[in-house]
């Protein structure tokens, strides 16, 4: 250690340097206060030992300038060495900035003990000081990254439908990122998907898995897929990504556009409520599956509850932040705090449970996150979605066309094939899947009536239907030339509606149109034009059946009843 | 793995459809319900994993109801996807059919 020894007296100086260097110390002197601080300033002192009385700079003075020099947490204690004994003397040593002192004559053993003791005092602070640095540091750098990270859980989590007046929402997470997460959208039938999730834990480590699940949620919902395919697709995701220890309870929804009929798949959240319109509770949403994330996918449940539901009920989901809320004195909220909100005449359930839970807590610290999710009965009304319901068009007057030979034709799904391209298609989205079966069915007529010749009279008998598709793979592997040509094309029609007009020419020898559109309902057979003319408003065969063009109304909501 | 799956108990036979419902389906769903000599025994058809039927599926369900006789016969039909029961509403099926 480099030790600064003050004294005005050479040979006190000259005592304490051959004392200090036997030891193994390197040792500065200084013989007034103003050398000692010059000395001080220049090099690099781990502990001074200072006289009191000296010319022109005393040690009070030094030691004091010492300390203002001493910056950014580094301690160099100063031990006075000193004759004087009196209180106020001594007083005086310690209130300049003195760390220590000793009276002279000194002992030696004391004078090293006190050396060693402050030595480690001065290490002590230095590791502090570093430890400070370096909190400030991260603490620092996890602020940049907080804050890029809540952007990104932001942009992601807006996956959420504000203005749908089927749906109201509270949500409250314990802490920046949100272990709960709440996405919904429209269906592309026009109905509404929810899906409320919460994630084992709260927090960042927690939210993380809400990221892929808000990402492909949209992907899911314009598929259409059932709210058991959509749970099987985020439970596949979340078994890839997530630690075994980590899960996600979960509960998935879907009303049809009419508001009257939920399907609901649930996996371990509480049990969600459906509630009567006078406020009463008509039934419980009792948890079916494992939480997501867990399930093998061979083992998955697909399977769901569908509930109809009358006008004025709604359907009540919540994350278990809310029973398991805490008041200051630690108790809980619990289910039945809950239940108490669901009494006849409590007509808005929603609100009389925040209030509770308000009441209940004022405002004790959070340890979960909290959601409650409300889901009223009644036609579905997103607003902006509604517009697509008109007859406004401001995209492009489109024209695909597609030309199917042998190669294509003997292929398994052509048509999903030619969905694939139609169905990104935004004006086509709502009737997405009725426009699938169509061209299916368009196809298979051309196919199986125009390339193949089969007649559909065939599938009169079990045994002739049967027989029919043994005909079909037989002479679909034999084709050895054909070509469907299929023309899609979003136009206004004479009555300026806008639809989609449908064109296929085959080139097979054409058939008796008459007999299919005559299928009756009782046959097995004729069903597929049945269900074209049914969707569109114009089904034309033209050139002996070698052509069909129909026209599918896009913006129409199609009635499929009588 | 089979794309029908047949789960048979006491007086009933459950059975699922895994994926696309059509024509390529035809022997192994026409053996699912041809082979039972037990005549009262009660059919549930479930679908929740089906997603996606056509005119030769419906054609193949109405041959299983012919094929079991009389009208007074119920055919269950479960789990149905909101894509498919717009189908079978348009094949008015569910005058035929107990869609459950």
């Amino acid at each position: 250690m480099r030790i600064l020894v003050v004294d005005d007296q050479a040979t006190n100086r000259a005592i304490l340097v051959w004392l200090l260097e036997d030891d193994g110390h390197e040792v500065v002197e200084a013989k007034d206060g103003l050398e000692a601080v010059n000395l001080f300033q220049q090099s690099e002192i781990d502990i001074v030992l200072m006289d009191v009385i000296m010319p022109v700079m005393d040690g009070l003075e030094a030691a004091r300038e010492i300390k203002t020099l001493c910056v950014d947490g580094n301690h160099v204690p100063i031990i006075f060495l000193t004759a004087l004994e009196d209180d106020k003397a001594l007083s005086e040593c310690l209130e300049s900035g003195g760390d220590d002192f000793l009276s002279k004559p000194y002992n030696e053993a004391v004078l090293k003990a006190k050396i060693i003791a402050h030595l480690r005092i001065r290490e002590l602070t230095q590791q502090i000081a570093e430890s400070n640095k370096q909190l400030t540091l991260y603490n620092n750098r996890w602020q940049r990254e907080k804050n890029i990270v809540s952007h990104i859980f932001n942009r992601a989590l807006e996956h959420n439908l504000s203005d749908c007046s089927n749906l109201r929402s509270h949500i409250a997470p314990a802490s920046t990122f949100n272990g709960d997460i709440l996405l919904s959208a429209p269906s592309p039938s026009g109905g509404l998907y929810v899906f409320l999730g919460d994630f084992t834990g709260h927090g960042l480590g927690a939210s993380i898995g809400t990221l892929p699940i808000a990402n492909s949620f949209d992907q899911l919902v314009n598929r259409h897929l059932s709210v058991g395919e959509i749970a099987y697709e985020f439970n596949r995701m979340l078994l890839t990504m997530l630690p075994d220890y980590m899960f996600c309870c979960a509960t998935l929804l879907e009303m049809n556009p009419e508001g009257n009929c939920a399907q609901i798949w649930t996996a371990g959240l509480p049990d969600g409520y459906i509630v009567n319109a006078d406020g009463s509770i008509k039934e419980a949403l009792v948890s079916r599956n494992i939480p997501l994330g867990i399930e093998k996918n061979e083992q998955f449940n697909k399977g769901f509850e569908v509930k109809s539901l009358a006008q004025g009920e709604k359907i009540i989901l919540f994350t278990d932040g809310i029973i398991e809320a805490e008041n200051s004195e630690g108790e809980f909220f619990t289910e039945q705090g809950l239940l108490d909100v669901f009494i006849k005449g409590n007509k808005d359930p929603f609100t009389g449970v925040l209030e509770k839970l308000q009441d209940f807590t004022q405002g004790a610290e959070q340890n979960d996150d909290i959601t409650l999710v409300e889901v009223s009965a009644g036609v579905v009304n997103i607003k902006g979605i509604q517009g697509s319901a008109h007859n406004s068009y401001e995209g492009i007057f489109w024209n695909i066309n597609f030309e199917l030979g042998v190669d294509d034709l003997q292929r398994a799904h052509p048509v999903e094939e030619i969905m694939s391209v139609l169905g990104s298609q935004t004006i086509l989205r709502p009737n997405r899947d009725i426009i699938g079966l169509l061209l299916a069915e368009l196809y298979s007529n051309a196919l199986e009536h125009g390339v193949l010749g089969l007649s559909s009279q065939l599938k009169q008998t079990e045994s002739g239907f049967i027989e029919y598709y043994e005909q079909r793979e037989a002479r679909l592997k034999a084709l050895k030339e054909a070509l469907i040509q299929i023309s899609c094309k979003i136009l206004r029609d004479d009555e300026d509606e806008l639809v989609l007009r449908i064109k296929f020419e085959d080139s097979g020898q054409g058939f008796d149109t008459s007999a299919v559109m005559k299928g009756a309902k009782e046959d097995s057979f004729g069903r597929g034009v049945s269900l074209i003319r049914k969707a569109c408003k114009r089904t034309d065969f033209f050139n002996g059946g070698r052509g069909v063009e129909v026209d599918f109304p896009v913006t129409r909501n199609i009635d499929l009843s009588d | 793995m089979s794309n029908v799956n047949v789960e048979k108990s006491e007086a009933s036979i459950r059975i699922s459809i895994t994926g696309r419902f059509d024509f390529n389906l035809l022997q192994e769903f026409r053996d699912a319900y041809s082979n039972e000599t037990d005549s009262s025994c009660h059919y549930t058809i479930d679908l929740a994993q089906t997603d996606y039927i056509d005119s030769s599926a419906l054609g193949m369900l109405l041959n299983m109801k012919n094929h079991l006789g009389a009208e007074d016969r119920q055919i269950d039909i479960k789990n149905c996807q909101p894509n498919l029961i717009k189908i079978f509403s348009i094949a008015h099926f569910d005058k035929k059919f107990n869609f459950i």
